[in-house]
C-alpha cells in the first residue's frame, strides 16, 4: 500500500471566463520514504496539486488517499486535525510569523496539541539543533539570514514528526550556496526516512531527489519526466 | 506555545493599534461609569433627603379672599382681606392630635415686614432647632442664633444692608447681633431676616401668634392625609396643605438625568462595538496570510476563532479595568460640581465586576464577525497571497 495515492484527481475552477481546468486528471502514487520533486512551468497546476495533497483543496473529481484515508471524505475540521498529525509544510518565502522568535515559530504546530510549553520548548530546541541553528532560538525572523529562516521553516514543518513533508519552492528566495545547504538538509531528512514532496523550478535539484513528477497544463508530462531524469 | 500566547504576542506586536482601541473603549466605558455613578449618587442623595424630610404639611390661617369680575372678565381675583394669624395655642393643638407620634418636626413661624437698619425687609421668627432640621440644605457662615438677641440673615438682605457676621442690625429699633448669614439658596430665604420666634412676635407685635406652621411627617401619604384631617378638625380657622418637598422635584430632575445617561451610554456602547469590530476586522485582513499558515499547519476553525476572541477579551478586559478607574476618577472630580446634591461617590466593586464582564462580553460579541471571517478563511486561498 502506497503512502499517498492520487486517483484521477481533477480540479476545475468556475471563474468569470467560464471553467478553468487546473488539474485535468492526475494519477500517481508516493511510497513511504520517497523524496519527490514536483516540477513544471508556472501555471502548470503544481500549486493546485500541492494544496490538494496538503488536504486543503478538495478535487472536483477523483480521490487523494493518504495512509489509507480518503482525506476529502473527512469533514473540514477533521481534515485540519489530519494536517496537524500527518503533514508538515515548508511554504514559499519561509512564512515565519514575524512576532514570534525562531523557537516560538517552531513551537507553533504544537500550540494545538495540548503539549506543555516546557515540553514544546524541548522538542523545538532538539529540531533547531538538527537544522543547525542551536543557540539562535531566541531571535526574531528579521534577525536571521534567509538561509537561517528557511531552516527555521523546515524545523517548524518537522517538529511534530509528520509522516509527509511538503516544501513549496524552498530555495526560491536563497542564493546558490544556501540553496545547496538546504537541499542537503532535505536529503539528510529523507535519508532518516522522511517522505518529502517538493515543488521546484530548479532542474539542478534533480540530483537530490529520488523521483521527479513533471506536470504541464494540469496533466502529468511523462515524456518530459523520462528526459529530465535521464539528464 | 499555547493559543493565548499567540494572542498575547500578536497584541504586543500591534501595540499602537491596540492602544487606540483601548483608548476608544476606555473613553466610552469611563463616560458610562461616571454617568452611572453620578446618577446613582444623585438618586441616593435625593432619596435620602426625601426620606429625611418626610412629607410636609403647612398650616395657614383661613383667609377670606374675594374675586370681582365685570361682564365675566375677571378684574380682581384672589385678593386677601381680613388677614388673620394662627392663634397662640396652635402648636400645642397640633402636638395633641391622635397621630402626634407620626409628626417629626413642628416648625412654627411668624412673619411680617420690618425696617432692618434702614431698609425694608421680611422678618421671620422661627424656632431655630426645628427650622434647621427641616431646612437641612441650609449652609450658614457663622452660627445659628443661640438667643433672642441674635439674628440670621439671608445672603441678599445681608448684602443689601452691608453687614457681616458679628455686626449689629437694627430691627424696628431693636439691636440684634448677626450670628450667621445663610449661603445663597436661590430661594425666598435669601431676602429674609430670621430671628427667634419670640423676638419676632415682640417686634411685630403678634404676641404668641403664628403666621403659619410647617410640619414634617413620616413619608407616608396616608399618614399625612389623616394628620391633615385631624389638624383641620382641631384648628377650624386654619387650612392645611400637603406640600411636595423640593427634593421630590429634584427626583424628577434626577430621573431625567438618568434617562439622558442611558441614551449616552447606549450610544457609547454602539460606538465602542463599531470601533472593536472595525479594528479586529482590519487585524484579520492584515493577517490573512498568517491565518492561512495556521490553518495549513492544522489549526481548526475554532482555534482561529479562539485566538481572535482571546485578543478581543484581553483588550476589552484591560479597557474595562482602566475605563472603570477613569470613570470613577471622573465621577469623583465632577461630583463636587453638583454641590447642592452633596453627592457621595462610592466605589462599588459590583459595578467594577459588571463593567469588566460587560466590556469583555461587548468585545467578544463585536469580534464575532471578524473571528468568524478569519476562521472561514480557506487555507488554500490564503496561501495564494504567498
Amino acid at each position: 500500500m502506497s503512502l499517498i495515492t492520487v486517483n484521477d484527481a481533477k480540479k476545475i475552477y468556475n471563474g468569470g471566463e467560464g471553467e478553468v481546468v487546473a488539474l485535468g486528471g492526475v494519477t500517481f502514487a508516493v511510497e513511504e520514504g520517497e523524496f519527490i520533486s514536483l516540477m513544471g512551468p508556472s501555471g502548470s497546476g503544481k500549486s493546485t496539486l500541492l494544496t490538494m495533497l496538503g488536504a486543503m483543496n478538495p478535487p472536483t473529481l477523483g480521490q487523494v488517499i493518504i495512509d489509507d484515508i480518503d482525506i476529502y471524505s473527512l469533514p473540514a475540521e477533521k481534515r485540519a486535525d489530519f494536517r496537524s498529525e500527518y503533514l508538515g509544510f515548508v511554504f514559499q518565502q519561509f512564512q515565519l510569523v514575524p512576532y514570534l522568535t525562531a523557537l516560538e515559530n517552531i513551537m507553533l504546530p504544537l500550540a494545538i496539541t495540548g503539549i506543555s510549553n516546557r515540553e514544546q520548548a524541548e522538542m523545538a530546541s532538539r529540531v533547531l539543533e538538527k537544522v543547525g541553528l542551536g543557540g539562535k532560538g531566541g531571535r526574531l525572523p528579521n534577525q536571521l539570514s534567509g538561509g537561517e529562516q528557511e531552516r527555521v521553516a523546515i524545523a517548524r514543518a518537522i517538529v511534530n514528526e509528520p509522516p509527509i513533508l511538503f516544501a513549496d519552492e524552498p530555495t526560491g528566495a536563497l542564493d546558490s550556496k544556501n540553496s545547496e545547504e538546504i537541499m542537503n538538509l532535505f536529503k539528510e531528512l529523507n535519508q532518516e526516512g522522511q517522505t518529502i514532496i517538493m515543488v521546484t523550478h530548479n532542474p539542478e535539484f534533480l540530483s537530490y531527489v529520488k523521483r521527479a513528477i513533471f506536470i504541464r497544463d494540469g496533466v502529468l508530462d511523462e515524456k518530459h519526466h523520462e528526459k529530465k531524469m535521464a539528464v | 506555545m499555547q493559543l493565548k500566547d499567540i494572542a498575547l504576542k500578536n497584541l504586543q506586536r500591534r501595540k499602537s493599534k491596540m492602544l487606540f482601541l483601548v483608548f476608544g473603549m476606555v473613553f466610552g466605558i469611563a463616560t458610562i461609569v461616571s454617568l452611572f455613578t453620578l446618577t446613582t449618587a444623585m438618586e441616593k442623595s435625593v432619596n435620602k433627603r426625601i426620606q429625611e424630610a418626610g412629607l410636609k404639611l403647612v398650616v395657614v390661617p383661613k383667609t377670606d379672599t374675594a374675586s370681582f369680575s365685570v361682564g365675566g372678565i375677571p378684574v380682581v381675583s384672589g385678593v386677601s382681606y381680613n388677614t388673620k394669624d394662627l392663634a397662640a395655642g396652635t402648636v400645642d393643638e397640633i402636638r395633641s392630635v391622635q397621630n402626634a407620634d407620626k409628626i417629626k418636626v413642628v416648625a412654627p413661624k411668624v412673619m411680617g415686614t420690618a425696617i432692618v437698619s434702614g431698609k425694608r425687609a421680611l422678618l421671620v421668627g422661627v424656632d431655630f432647632p426645628a427650622e434647621l432640621e427641616i431646612k437641612s440644605w441650609w449652609e450658614i457662615t457663622g452660627s445659628k442664633p443661640q438667643n433672642s438677641g441674635q439674628a440670621m440673615l439671608g445672603s441678599n438682605v445681608a448684602a443689601k444692608i452691608g453687614v457681616s457676621v458679628g455686626q449689629t442690625v437694627d430691627v424696628n429699633g431693636r439691636k440684634l447681633t448677626v450670628a450667621g448669614i445663610l449661603h445663597e439658596t436661590g430661594r425666598d430665604e435669601d431676602g429674609i431676616v430670621f430671628v427667634h420666634l419670640k423676638t419676632a412676635q415682640e417686634i411685630l407685635d403678634k404676641g404668641g401668634k403664628y403666621s403659619f406652621v410647617e410640619i414634617t411627617t413620616v413619608k407616608d401619604d396616608a399618614v399625612a392625609a389623616s394628620l391633615s384631617g385631624e389638624i383641620a378638625q382641631k384648628l377650624p380657622d386654619s387650612r392645611i396643605r400637603i406640600v411636595k418637598e423640593a427634593a421630590e422635584a429634584r427626583q424628577e430632575l434626577v430621573e431625567r438625568f438618568g434617562k439622558f445617561s442611558l441614551v449616552v451610554s447606549l450610544v457609547m456602547v454602539v460606538v465602542a462595538a463599531l470601533i472593536i469590530t472595525t479594528t479586529m476586522m482590519a487585524s484579520v485582513n492584515e493577517r490573512t496570510r498568517e491565518i492561512g499558515i495556521f490553518r495549513a499547519i492544522g489549526f481548526r476553525k475554532t482555534h482561529i476563532t479562539r485566538i481572535i476572541l482571546m485578543e478581543a477579551s484581553i483588550v476589552s478586559g484591560i479597557s474595562g479595568i482602566l475605563g472603570y478607574l477613569a470613570g470613577m476618577g471622573l465621577a469623583l472630580v465632577v461630583a463636587p460640581l453638583f454641590d447642592s446634591f452633596k453627592l457621595a461617590v462610592s466605589w462599588n466593586p459590583f459595578l467594577g465586576a459588571a463593567v469588566l464582564s460587560g466590556a469583555i462580553i461587548l468585545g467578544v460579541l463585536a469580534s464575532l464577525y471578524p473571528a468568524s471571517k478569519a476562521a472561514k478563511l480557506d487555507p488554500a486561498e490564503a496561501l495564494r497571497f504567498i
